[in-house]
C-alpha cells in the first residue's frame, strides 16, 4: 500500500477547566491518502472540530495534545514528522499552516478581515509563503513581476469561479455574498496548493444551490491540484457525495471508520445506523414517524460509564458498561466491500461476546 | 376540508431610502405578490433560498409588519387580518403562534423555564391564576419535559429541549396556526428527527396547522402536505408534497431538488446535477419578466419578456413558469 499522506494514532487532545478535564478528542485514529477525501462526521460537540485544529497546533487554550501521534509525511520519500511534538509557536509549524496544510471555515464572514480588500488577504498569504508560490506561477505561466502576487491572487480567484476577478481583487468583504466568499477562502487556501486541506463545515452556512457550487468547485480543484481534503460536517449528504473514507466520531472517540460504502451501505455502529435512519428522506415514501435516536449527546464531562453511547443505544447489553476497542471488522456480506478498513467500536461486532450470549 | 387562511396577493415592499431628505430611490420587493392558502389540519412548506422572503412572509401574517398590500383571509369568521389595527388584531394573535430558529436568543435567559411558557397565558388570563401552574406542567409533558423543569433555566438545557420550550410556549394559548419558522435548522440530525416527530405528534393532538418554513428540502417534504417554493418574493411552484419532488414542474425547483445531496453515495455518483450559476439576484433589482431567467438553463426569449403568471397545469398543481408544459423535468 502507498504511503498515507497524514497518519493520526490515538490522538488525545484535553481541555481542563475548573470543573474537570474534557477529553475533546480521545484516542483518535485514523490516515489519509494523498489526493483522497475523508470525512469526519459527527453531532456538535463530538470534537470533529478539535481533531481538525489539532492537526495544525491551532487547539485553542487552555486545550492542548496530550498524547498520540500526528505523523506528516511532506515527501514520499522524507521520515514523517510528528506534527503532535512540534510547538504550536515554532517556525516550522508556521511553515506548515497554509502552505502544506490548510483549512477553511464554515463562517466566510467571520474568518475574512472585514478591513482589508479580498486581494490582500490572498496576496497575504501568498507573500508568505514566497517560495511554495514561485513553482505555482511557473505552472499558471505567469512572470516573476513586481507585482507577481496580485497576478497569482487574480488567477486565483479565476480558478474558484469569481467573475470579474480584476475588480474583485480591490473589494471588501461585505460586498461579497456568502458564496462568493466561501470561494475567497477556498482562494485564500489554495494559493499555496497545499497537500492538505481542511475543511470545517465549509458549506453548513450556504444555501443549496450555492452548497452545490462550492462542492463542486472543491472537486474540480482537488484533481487539479492533488491534494487531500479532510472534510468536517454533520451533513451525511456532503459526506456521501465528496468523500472516499469516513470517519464517525461521537464524545470524542471514533466510533465507525471505512470506506463510504462500508458506512452507507454496511453500518454496524447503533449511532452510525440511528444517524442514517434519522434523515428525512428526499425520495422514496414519506413516513409517518421517523426514526430518532432518543435522548440527547451526553455532557462532555459527565460521560457515562463504558461506551458512550450506551444510554441512548437501542441495543444496550450489560457489557456495554465497559469500553469496547476499535476493531477492523471484515464481515460485509459482499465480499467487494471487504477491504481490511471497516473498523468499528462496539461489543455487537465483537466476535466472542456474541457467541457468548448466544 | 375547510379553509383556515387565505392569503391574496400579499406584498411587503420595503423602500429603499437615501440622502439627506431620505428619498425614497426604489424598493426590495421581498414579498412581491403571493397567493396561498392552509386548510385545516394542515402543514403547509414554505421553501427557498435566504433572501426570498419566506420569513417577510412569516412576518406579515403575523403582523410583526404591515404587509404593503394584500389580503389574508383568517378563521371561520373570514376575517382579513391584513387590514386590523393593532387592538383589533390582539383577539387574533393568541390563534396564530410563531416558533423560531434560534432556540438560544428566543429564550429570555433571565426567567426560568415556567415564566416563559408561562407568561402568554398570564398575560391573556385565558386560565384562571390558580390553574396556571397546572396548566404550565400539562405543557411541558405535552413537549416532553418534566414537570420540574419549570424551575429551571434555559441555559441548562440542551438545544433540542430549548427547542421543545419554545413549542410549549407557542401551544400555550391554543392556537389553530403554527408558524414555525426554521425551526430544526439549529439542530443535530438526531434531535431534529425527535422535533419534527413532536410537531407531527402535536398536529393531530391539538388539531393544529403549521406552515413550515426550511431551507432543507428533505425535512420540509417530511412534514409537510404541500409544499410552496418561493423565488425572490414569488411563488414559483405550489403542489402537493409527493407530486412536487417526484416531478417538478418548475426549472427552479428541479434545481432545488438536484442540488441537495443525497445519503445515499451510489446514488450520488450516478445523478446528474443541476448546477445553477451565480447567485441569486439582488431582490431591488430583480430581473426582467421571469425572474428566474438569468439562471434558469431553459429560458427562452419570452422568459426575459413577460412574468409568468401562477397557473393551475394540472388539479393541485400552480407553477409560474411559460414553459411547464413542454419541459420534461426530473425530481427524485
Amino acid at each position: 500500500m502507498a504511503q498515507p499522506l497524514l497518519e493520526v494514532s490515538n490522538l488525545k487532545t484535553v481541555f481542563p477547566t475548573e470543573n474537570g478535564v474534557v477529553n475533546a478528542v480521545n484516542d483518535v485514529s485514523f490516515s489519509i491518502e494523498r489526493g483522497k477525501t475523508v470525512g469526519i462526521v459527527g453531532e456538535s460537540g463530538c470534537g470533529k472540530s478539535i481533531t481538525g485544529l489539532s492537526l495544525l497546533q491551532l487547539v485553542p487554550h487552555p486545550g492542548r495534545i496530550v498524547d498520540g501521534e500526528i505523523l506528516f509525511y511532506r515527501d514520499e520519500t522524507d521520515e514523517p514528522l510528528d506534527i503532535a511534538n512540534v510547538s504550536q509557536w515554532s517556525k516550522l509549524m508556521r511553515d506548515i499552516r497554509g502552505n502544506e496544510i490548510a483549512i477553511i471555515f464554515q463562517e466566510p464572514m467571520t474568518s475574512l478581515n472585514p478591513v482589508y480588500t479580498v486581494g490582500d488577504q490572498i496576496a497575504e498569504a501568498i507573500v508568505l509563503h514566497q517560495e511554495q508560490n514561485r513553482s505555482l506561477l511557473q505552472q499558471f505561466g505567469l512572470q516573476t513581476t513586481p507585482k507577481w502576487a496580485r497576478e497569482l491572487a487574480i488567477e486565483m480567484l479565476v480558478r474558484v469561479g469569481i467573475p470579474a476577478p480584476e475588480q474583485r481583487f480591490d473589494e471588501y468583504p461585505h460586498q461579497l455574498s456568502g458564496g462568493m466568499r466561501q470561494r475567497v477562502m477556498i482562494a485564500i487556501a489554495l494559493c499555496c496548493a497545499p497537500a492538505l486541506l481542511i475543511a470545517d463545515e465549509p458549506t453548513t452556512a450556504l444555501d443549496v444551490t450555492i452548497q452545490a457550487q462550492v462542492l463542486a468547485l472543491m472537486h474540480e480543484l482537488q484533481t487539479e491540484f492533488g491534494m487531500a481534503i479532510m472534510l468536517i460536517t454533520h451533513d451525511l449528504g456532503v459526506i456521501a457525495d465528496m468523500a472516499d473514507e469516513v470517519v464517525v466520531m461521537y464524545a470524542g472517540r471514533v466510533v465507525e471508520k471505512g470506506t463510504v460504502d462500508d458506512i452507507f451501505y454496511n453500518p454496524l455502529h447503533p449511532y452510525t445506523r440511528g444517524l442514517l435512519n434519522s434523515i428525512p428522506s428526499l425520495g422514496g415514501s414519506q413516513q409517518d414517524t421517523l426514526p430518532s435516536i432518543s435522548g440527547t449527546v451526553p455532557h462532555p464531562l459527565d460521560l457515562p460509564v463504558g461506551c458512550s453511547f450506551q444510554p441512548r443505544c437501542t441495543e444496550r447489553m450489560q457489557i456495554c458498561e465497559q469500553m469496547p476497542e476499535l476493531n477492523v471488522i471484515d464481515t460485509a456480506a459482499d465480499t467487494d466491500l471487504r477491504n481490511g478498513k471497516h473498523a468499528v467500536r462496539c461489543w455487537l461486532c465483537e466476535e466472542d461476546v456474541n457467541a457468548e450470549t448466544a | 376540508m375547510q379553509k383556515l387562511l387565505e392569503v391574496n396577493d400579499l406584498r411587503k415592499h420595503f423602500p429603499i431610502r437615501k440622502g439627506i431628505f431620505r428619498r425614497t430611490v426604489g424598493h426590495v420587493k421581498a414579498v412581491d405578490g403571493i397567493n396561498f392558502d392552509v386548510q385545516r389540519g394542515e402543514t403547509l412548506g414554505l421553501v427557498g433560498e435566504s433572501g426570498c422572503g419566506k420569513t417577510t412572509t412569516s412576518r406579515c401574517l403575523l403582523r410583526l409588519i404591515t404587509p404593503t398590500a394584500g389580503s389574508f383571509i383568517f378563521g371561520d369568521e373570514q376575517i382579513d387580518l391584513a387590514t386590523l389595527t393593532p387592538k383589533q388584531m390582539r383577539p387574533y394573535r393568541r390563534r396564530i403562534q410563531m416558533i423560531f430558529q434560534d432556540p438560544q436568543s428566543s429564550l429570555n435567559p433571565r426567567k426560568t423555564v415556567g415564566d416563559i411558557v408561562g407568561e402568554p397565558i398570564r398575560v391573556n388570563r385565558t386560565v384562571k391564576k390558580a390553574n396556571v401552574k397546572d396548566k404550565i406542567v400539562e405543557l411541558l409533558e405535552s413537549v416532553g419535559l418534566k414537570p420540574q423543569d419549570m424551575q429551571r433555566y434555559p441555559h441548562a438545557f440542551s438545544g433540542g429541549q430549548r427547542q421543545r420550550i419554545g413549542i410549549a410556549r407557542a401551544l400555550a394559548l391554543n392556537p389553530e396556526l403554527i408558524v414555525a419558522d426554521e425551526p430544526v435548522s439549529a439542530l443535530d440530525v438526531s434531535v431534529q428527527a425527535q422535533i419534527l416527530n413532536l410537531l407531527t405528534e402535536l398536529r393531530e393532538k391539538y388539531d393544529l396547522s403549521y406552515i413550515f418554513i426550511a431551507h432543507d428540502l428533505s425535512v420540509v417534504r417530511h412534514i409537510s402536505d404541500r409544499v410552496a417554493v418561493m423565488y425572490l418574493g414569488k411563488i414559483v411552484e405550489i403542489s402537493d408534497a409527493n407530486t412536487l419532488y417526484r416531478s417538478p414542474q418548475h426549472p427552479y425547483t428541479e434545481a432545488l431538488i438536484s442540488a441537495v445531496p443525497l445519503p445515499d453515495p451510489k446514488i450520488q455518483r450516478e445523478r446528474e446535477l443541476i448546477h445553477l450559476e451565480g447567485d441569486v439576484p439582488d431582490p431591488s433589482k430583480p430581473p426582467s419578466g421571469c425572474h428566474f431567467h438569468s439562471r434558469c438553463r431553459y429560458a427562452t426569449d419570452i422568459c426575459k419578456e413577460e412574468t409568468p403568471e401562477l397557473r393551475e397545469t394540472e388539479p393541485g398543481v400552480r407553477v409560474a413558469c411559460h414553459l411547464s408544459e413542454t419541459l420534461e423535468l426530473h425530481g427524485v
